[in-house]
């Protein structure tokens, strides 16, 4: 079916990346993109007065599908049975909060205005498993990185200097397994904490492969930049949920500087969830906040930019490629765990967590992601996420922007933490409110824009017509007094449109639609594809238990598969 | 007081059916009809309460006055008196799995047979079983780490496995026997066995209280004999003893108390020797 053209009316439109603020104006909506105008007799006429017209959210990092999300699954029946979703006429049935099945992924994202998830830790040799799951994910617009941090291959190319055939190594893989960007989790970490080493800082080198994680971040960086990918290296940095960890976070970013250039260009490193990494103290008793060193970094450069992974007071699943940081996590809480050890690529843990309003750690956390945000000026560098589910759902983000957005909000909860944790923060001296577009900003302007999706996160002519219509009077709701209703008013969107369709009215999917996956197909030359994969297949007989051939996906596989093709430059 | 029958027809489905909306707070101030109408699953298909059952009688406005009566047993249903808050439900016959579940207030009387996960992680109100319970008796949901918080659970006959799961609080008697691991992870509340258990009592408890008034075939390492009591206290009632009181689970750094009969269980005499 074509979609139909469509003509929002009379909606108060924000979208930052045009500099539209706030304006009554009309968007019509033509084969799925915006377009000037349409034909309003035979159009659909959505009158949107005293509503908010935004563009879709676009969710840079979310735990959305794949084999860690499954195990987490399996270990939590009890998340399935708080949140039952019967089927209706247009919905699969669902349960879930924390995992949810994928069909209530897509549709609780979609009543919530967003458009675009892109699930950020993928083993390559688990890959298939998460393009099906993806594939079952309707609503969004998807794609996934690919785990290169502790892969043998990435690590033998570096020990022999072969950077070029590093490169043509990213570019297979992404191709290969239709990977998007490049994750880099724990480098070298995560390998020697499998042979029965410790989680390393940056200059220790990895056993049995005598790179050091400086190497793997540089070199990997290196790499993404010289292949032109649309998203920067992403990276969960070393050291992770570890008090103090704030320098080895500086340190991280620091230390690709020179590869952004001198005039500190794009940005080159995308730093996520940086709650669970910049602690301050040196024990978990004397845990403190180092956020405002973080912001001090980054807003003093431009190489990098950052989201918060903001935790949210709630029972959910930590899951991470990490499996060290598991390891500790389910000693300290002594909750059950899971690990996963993916051959030659990554490792993998999955811990259930109860954060508590009334614990000093988590407290501190709670502030920590805060501060972060607040005391980071540009909020074109700081993308709003919960790292969900390690930090929380991702139906919680509207209370993240509730947080952002009113001082009031953050205050009523501050009073209601933990007493050391509070008396030891600058939260409650940060007067500082966003303004609903930067709020925009760090939802789905920004993100598109650190993502290199150009049509997204904007309403521009041109831009694919992923529309939210929520329910936001400013004449009657200001965010900063009224935190609830504001809140109320972006949980539930009064329409999402997803390429031209309508799919949710009144907070309730209407239509279902299975939507795209990107992946990066990186043009490099023929003579080092030639190179890299004659290593490669001695390299598959050597290390791994499956042929080459069968760790391929063929774009058969991928509902709606849209390659974005970059020419590289080796 | 208004009385509403709900008697099921011959024959009913063997698939499992979710009676979750059987509970005076849906049921108050609807008509007999209103209340045939209601929604429920059987198996995979949704219906109506219709389907199943003859619905005779009055409600009243608000659901404490109200009584619902289920004739009639039907081992599969699923979820009668979920989180009611008010009000009383008497099932004359057996009744399937999730009766009672999270309930808040109110009364439950089974008069017959009860499945798996009667009073699943209660919070108040209180529960009657003249026959047997089923496994996870009051217990926490599959994973949960918060099982009964409250209210009160009594079962004529025996019990499962497991029961009092995650317990914090209220108060579970069984005057039969118990299957194993009661009151496992138990940080409260209490639990009273008046017949046999043939083992693990108290499995990782780290608080509350547990009296086995039979006899209990072995006794974890992570319990200590603190001292020969008479009476063992459980809530408000004394019951006599004379009873071995052990504190534990020591694995778990726990501090609940474990009442075993001294002259059913003979076996346990050598911990006398620690005191």
């Amino acid at each position: 079916m074509t979609p139909q053209n469509i003509i929002i009316k009379n909606g108060t439109v924000f979208d930052p990346v045009n500099r539209i603020d706030g304006e009554v104006m009309d968007i019509a909506v033509s084969n799925g993109k915006i377009v000037e105008r349409v034909n309003e007799s035979s159009a659909i006429v959505i009158d949107a007065s005293g509503k908010v017209v935004l563009a879709g959210g676009v969710d840079i990092h979310s735990h959305i599908a794949g084999p860690k999300v499954n195990m987490g699954r399996i270990l939590r029946p009890e998340d399935h049975y708080r949140n039952l979703k019967p089927k209706t006429a247009v919905k699969r049935s669902g349960v879930g909060t924390s995992c949810p099945s994928t069909f209530t992924t897509g549709y609780d994202y979609s009543e919530m205005g967003y458009t675009t998830v892109f699930e950020p830790a993928n083993p390559p040799l688990k890959m298939l498993h998460v393009i099906d799951e993806l594939n079952d994910t309707p609503m969004l617009d998807k794609a996934c990185y690919p785990l290169f941090g502790n892969n043998w291959h990435v690590m033998e190319y570096l020990k022999d200097n072969r950077h070029d055939e590093l490169a043509a190594y990213v570019a297979w893989m992404l191709k290969s397994v239709k990977g998007y960007a490049v994750k880099l989790v724990n480098p070298g970490g995560v390998e020697n904490w499998k042979w029965g080493g410790e989680t390393t800082p940056l200059d220790e080198p990895v056993k049995h492969f005598d790179v050091t994680p400086r190497q793997i971040i540089q070199g990997m960086c290196n790499a993404v930049k010289r292949l032109n990918l649309p998203h920067q290296m992403h990276i969960h940095a070393n050291m992770l949920g570890t008090p103090g960890n704030y320098e080895t976070a500086l340190e991280t970013l620091d230390s690709v500087r020179q590869i952004a250039g001198a005039n500190d260009g794009k940005p080159v490193i995308h730093l996520t969830h940086v709650q669970f990494n910049i602690y301050g103290g040196t024990n978990w008793m004397n845990l403190s906040s180092g956020a405002e060193h973080l912001a001090k970094y980054i807003n003093n450069h431009n190489h990098a930019s950052i989201d918060i992974g903001q935790i949210v007071f709630s029972d959910t699943t930590t899951m991470t490629a990490d499996g060290p940081f598991e390891f500790k996590l389910q000693g300290m809480t002594g909750a059950r765990w899971i690990n996963g050890d993916i051959e030659a690529e990554t490792g993998c843990g999955i811990v259930p967590i109860h954060y508590k309003k009334s614990n000093y750690v988590h407290a501190i956390m709670w502030i920590t992601g805060l501060e972060a945000s607040l005391m980071i000026d540009d909020p074109w560098k700081v993308c709003m996420t919960t790292d969900h589910p390690n930090g929380g759902y991702f139906t919680t983000y509207p209370r993240v922007m509730a947080w952002l957005m009113s001082k009031k909000a953050r205050q009523k909860l501050t009073n209601k933490v933990n007493k050391r944790a509070r008396s030891k923060t600058a939260l409650e001296s940060l007067d500082r409110e966003y303004t609903f577009s930067e709020v925009l900003i760090s939802t789905r302007a920004g993100t598109a824009r650190l993502l290199g999706l150009k049509n997204k996160g904007h309403l521009g002519v041109g831009a694919d017509a992923d529309i939210a219509i929520h329910d936001l009077d400013f004449r009657k709701i200001d965010p900063s007094t009224t935190p609830r209703k504001f809140r109320k008013a972006m949980q539930k969107a009064v329409y999402t449109i997803k390429d031209g369709e309508i799919v949710v009215k009144d907070g309730e999917v209407v239509k279902s639609v299975p939507g795209r996956i990107y992946w990066a197909d990186a043009k490099v030359s023929d003579d080092l594809a030639r190179t890299v994969e004659t290593d490669l297949r001695q390299k598959f007989q050597d290390y791994y238990t499956v042929q080459m051939s069968n760790y391929i996906i063929a774009e058969k596989h991928i509902v709606n598969s849209t390659p974005v093709r970059v020419n590289a430059e080796v | 007081m208004a009385d509403i029958t709900l008697t099921a027809k011959a024959n009913p489905p063997f698939q499992p059916l979710d009676l979750r909306e059987i509970s005076p707070d849906n049921f108050a101030g609807k008509t007999p009809e209103q209340i045939a109408s209601l929604p429920i699953w059987i198996g995979n298909h949704p219906s109506t309460l219709g389907a199943v059952f003859d619905v005779k009688g009055e409600t009243s406005a608000t659901p404490q006055d109200l009584t619902i009566t289920i004739e009639g047993g039907l081992p599969n249903s699923r979820r009668i008196g979920a989180k009611m808050t008010a009000g009383k439900i008497i099932i004359n016959g057996q009744t399937g799995i999730y009766a009672g579940a999270e309930m808040k207030n109110g009364q439950i009387i089974v008069n017959g047979d009860a499945g798996e996960w009667a009073g699943l992680a209660m919070k108040g109100g209180s529960i009657e079983i003249t026959g047997n319970a089923g496994n996870f008796l009051g217990a926490a949901y599959r994973g949960a780490r918060s099982g009964m918080k409250g209210g009160i659970i009594v079962v004529k006959g025996n019990a499962g496995s497991e029961a009092a799961a995650w317990m914090s609080g209220g108060l579970i008697k069984i005057s039969g026997d118990a299957g194993l691991m009661p009151g496992i992870h138990m940080t409260g509340g209490s639990i009273l066995i008046g017949g046999n258990c043939p083992g693990r009592v108290g499995a990782s408890m780290t608080g509350g209280k547990i009296a086995v008034v039979g006899k209990t075939d072995d006794l974890l390492a992570g319990f200590q004999i603190e001292e020969i009591k008479d009476k063992a206290k459980i809530e408000n009632d004394k019951i006599p003893g004379p009873f071995y009181a052990f504190s534990g689970d020591n694995a778990e750094a726990g501090t609940g108390k474990l009442f075993i009969h001294k002259e059913k269980n003979p076996h346990l005499a050598g911990y006398e020797a620690f005191l």
